[in-house]
């Protein structure tokens, strides 16, 4: 099998947690694992993606163009920016929610919400769109919003894995005072793919 | 043995550990500053050595000075690091080591956070010293190894040289769980070898070259090399450390076929394997990243060998010399090779405008303040801001537009310094970071005090190396294993340098440090201003402002002053968001007084 998942987001919104705790439950599996990011000067607040692979056999760490199973959003313009990744037919979860650069508060250049939704709408054989900030926020921590995204993602059948190696693969890669709430912000992301 | 996710500069770090390392240096840079993180963070419980050094020339000669002594050292930077340390390592090829010294080099193709995009094993053929490029993280860890004992054969510090899409991908590596304690270190033995003087270098100079020799034959048998013969295919691809992932996945995504040699060991090339890819393919095909290191010297061997085979690769422009590979360009690569063309790429609507998303400082961020203040100071004058390496490097990036050049590490001082020859009336200010001032900015200092330049410098001391990590410098109380026995204070270090005019400020506070800016601006000879506030990831906010929508005059002066990411216009109107650090800055210039704290 292969399973190949670009997440594409904003420096600080966990990208790299959900990225290792997708390749541990692949692990756990017995698969061969690749991740792939760009850290450093992208944490200060500009784009962050990171490739997730697992399969039984594996060489490089990055996804090639229109190649991804899944393009996971944690901010609506930059799943936009990487959806070249995305193979033809492929599914989009998409975070609804924004992080508007200071250009655009500068007049340098623009942020249209709309029609990144429209657009992204017509790429993918499947798109979805949910509130990661308000899911989060619900969970009792607006850091959570990449383990909401990993619940909502853990209601696909194509996973290797069962939804929850997965989160167990999330409470290991935090703190024993933090497990609650990730364990929330799972449950959560998966409830909010029943209504998306 | 256990199976662990991890980064390749983490599996270099394990790797080390198992060859019985004992002392371990390095200045933060990336793709590599994990590998010496990780292996600071094992030291005490294996009980070896680690030092986070002043920079990268120290770190390479301390790690010298134990290979001397007899223990296995390892000193690690990024690529741009290695020319601070190129002096030494260029001597130390002739003096040679004792115990097992490897140079980890990370290189970053692209570039993503690096001023040039050199390769290191071009490097490492100037140098005369062997390198070792992995393909992935599990192989780093093999080759980190296997480099140790290399280096001992040898007598020469052996480079590895793994690039960002080894050191930051992440892998299911397998690593020891029992490790042995390393025998003790023989100890530094006097001898007149380890002096170094002309006559001694032109009596090693023929032995370095004969150990390339040595090396090359060494390299006959590495498994890092492997030839996999496709019997169905007359071409052939020779490929270099992390290349050879995009070639293999290039040749399935187009279903072609090609016999395959993949090279670990660039430098010194072994001619065996591929004189034996030579007996199958007429044609071939050379794919690596940067230089073409492997290609000149394929080339060299089929001269030498009287071979006339069809090579492609850079020279014949099929493969960028410029930029990073990946699957996608290497398979345009092949498809031009094996003359095919690709079936078009299926129609998508047009992607609609993205916004423009660069790397910005953090809200709260000091520098911002500090850029702000000096930009006040200079108002009405032509003032050039010279730049240094840091996150400060950001106060380039629109609103603050405060960086005028930036060179390397250190360059900020001695750019400033050399403008000041030209321009004696006009002021120039430089920024450079209080690690950076370690790293190199002392020197620049002390030459424009010896040197008599009338500029103003501005140490950004924001009490640590933030855009590497957070890594410790002798100005904090901590080292790379545990605390420090001494704290350098800058400004003390400054007045012994001999400037006159040293003032500590607090960049939140902008009206003393607008007042001190101005006085050193106006003095007559080098000045210091050290504006010194914690990096914002170092403290926990405790405190957030708002905007008063009543009192808004919506002059936008706090976005177009500061850019600050927590100031936004969701309803068109500024308002600060929930990212606000509460640094206060924005409230201190808010022409209206319409910024308040949240009480």
């Amino acid at each position: 099998m292969k399973l190949d998942i670009v997440i594409s987001g904003v420096g600080g919104q966990g990208s790299v947690l959900a990225s290792r705790a997708l390749a541990l439950a692949a692990m756990s599996k017995g698969l061969a694992v690749r991740t792939s990011e760009v850290i450093g000067m992208a944490q200060r607040e500009g784009p962050v993606t990171s490739h997730v692979r697992m399969s039984d056999e594996l060489h490089g760490a990055i996804i090639p163009d229109r190649g991804a199973d899944f393009l996971l959003g944690f901010e609506l313009a930059e799943t936009v920016r990487a959806l070249d990744k995305l193979k033809p037919g492929g599914t989009i979860i998409a975070s609804s929610s924004t992080i508007v650069p200071v250009s655009v508060q500068l007049g340098i250049s623009n942020y249209n919400q709309a029609d990144y939704i429209k657009h992204l709408e017509e790429s993918a054989g499947r798109a979805v769109f949910i509130d990661l900030a308000e899911i989060s926020s619900r969970a009792g921590s607006l850091k959570t919003g990449n383990v909401v995204m990993l619940g909502a993602l853990s209601t696909f059948h194509e996973l290797p894995f069962e939804p929850e190696q997965l989160l167990q693969a999330v409470l290991n890669s935090v703190p024993d005072r933090l497990r609650d709430v990730n364990r929330s912000a799972f449950e959560l992301g998966r409830q909010a793919m029943e209504v998306a | 043995m256990s199976l662990k996710l991890l980064m390749g500069n983490e599996a270099i770090a394990y790797g080390a550990v198992e060859a019985g390392v004992q002392v371990a240096a390095a200045y933060p840079g990336t793709p590599s500053s994990e590998i010496f993180s990780t292996l600071a963070a094992m030291a005490r419980e294996k009980g070896f050595f680690a030092e986070w050094s002043v920079n990268e020339k120290v770190a390479l000669e301390v790690a010298a000075g134990a290979s001397y002594a007899g223990a296995r050292a390892i000193v690690t930077m990024k690529q741009v690091g290695l020319n601070v340390a190129s002096d030494p390592l260029m001597s130390l090829a002739y003096i040679g080591v004792k115990g097992g010294m490897v140079l980890v080099v990370a290189d970053d193709p692209g570039p993503h956070s690096s001023q040039t995009e050199q390769d290191t094993r071009k490097f490492a053929q100037f140098a005369k010293l062997p390198v070792l490029d992995p393909a992935t993280p599990a192989e780093a860890r093999e080759m980190v190894k296997y480099a140790f004992e290399l280096s001992e054969k040898l007598l020469l510090p052996v480079i590895l040289r793994p690039t960002t899409r080894t050191c930051h991908a992440c892998q299911d590596v397998e690593v020891l769980d029992d490790i042995s304690q390393p025998a003790a270190p023989a100890g530094f033995v006097k001898d007149p070898k380890w002096v170094i003087f002309p006559s001694l270098t032109a009596r090693k100079h023929p032995w370095l070259n004969n150990q390339q020799e040595v090396a090359r034959k060494i390299f006959e048998d590495a498994s890092f090399n492997q030839l996999i013969i496709n019997n169905n295919a007359e071409v052939g691809i020779i490929t270099s450390g992390v290349s050879y992932n995009y070639v293999r996945e290039a040749l399935e995504l187009s279903g072609l076929e090609a016999s395959i040699l993949k090279i670990g060991t660039p430098y010194p090339l072994p001619h065996g394997p591929v004189l034996e890819l030579l007996k199958k393919a007429g044609r071939i095909l050379i794919v690596e990243e940067q230089e073409p290191v492997v290609e000149d010297q394929v080339i060299a061997l089929c001269w030498h060998n009287n071979l006339a085979v069809e090579i492609s690769g850079k020279h014949d422009r099929l493969v960028p010399r410029e930029g990073e590979l990946n699957v996608n360009k290497v398979k345009t690569t092949i498809d031009k090779f094996f003359k095919v063309t690709d079936v078009d790429a299926p129609k998508t609507s047009p992607t609609p405008e993205l916004p423009l998303r660069t790397p910005i400082l953090c809200a709260g961020c000091p520098h911002r303040a500090s850029f702000h203040i000096f930009k006040e100071a200079a108002r009405g004058t032509d003032a050039v801001f010279t730049g240094d390496i840091g996150c400060y490097t950001l106060g380039a990036i629109p609103p603050l537009n405060a960086v005028d050049t930036c060179l390397c590490m250190g360059a900020s001082i001695t750019i400033a310094t050399g403008m000041n020859r030209v321009e004696p009336g006009r002021r120039q200010i430089a920024f450079l970071g209080d690690s950076t001032f370690f790293h190199t900015g002392i020197s620049g200092l002390i030459n424009a005090v010896y040197n008599r330049a009338n500029i103003t410098v501005v140490i950004l001391d924001n009490r640590t190396t933030a855009m590497t990590g957070h890594q410790p410098h002798p100005g904090l109380d901590r080292t790379a294993m545990g605390p420090a026995a001494t704290q350098l204070d800058i400004a003390r270090l400054a007045e012994a340098c001999g400037v006159e005019f040293v003032r500590e400020v607090d960049p939140y506070d902008l009206k003393a440090s607008k007042e001190a800016a101005g006085e050193a601006l106006n003095y007559p000879g080098p000045s210091v201003i050290i504006m010194k506030r914690e990096c914002v990831s170092l403290v926990k906010s405790s405190a957030r402002y708002k905007i008063n929508p009543d009192s808004c005059a919506e002059c936008g002066i706090c976005i177009e002053e500061l850019g600050c990411p927590a100031i936004t216009k969701p309803g068109g109107s500024p308002e600060i968001s929930k990212n606000c650090y509460g640094c206060g800055v924005c409230a201190q210039i808010c022409p209206a007084g319409a910024i308040e704290e949240v009480k």
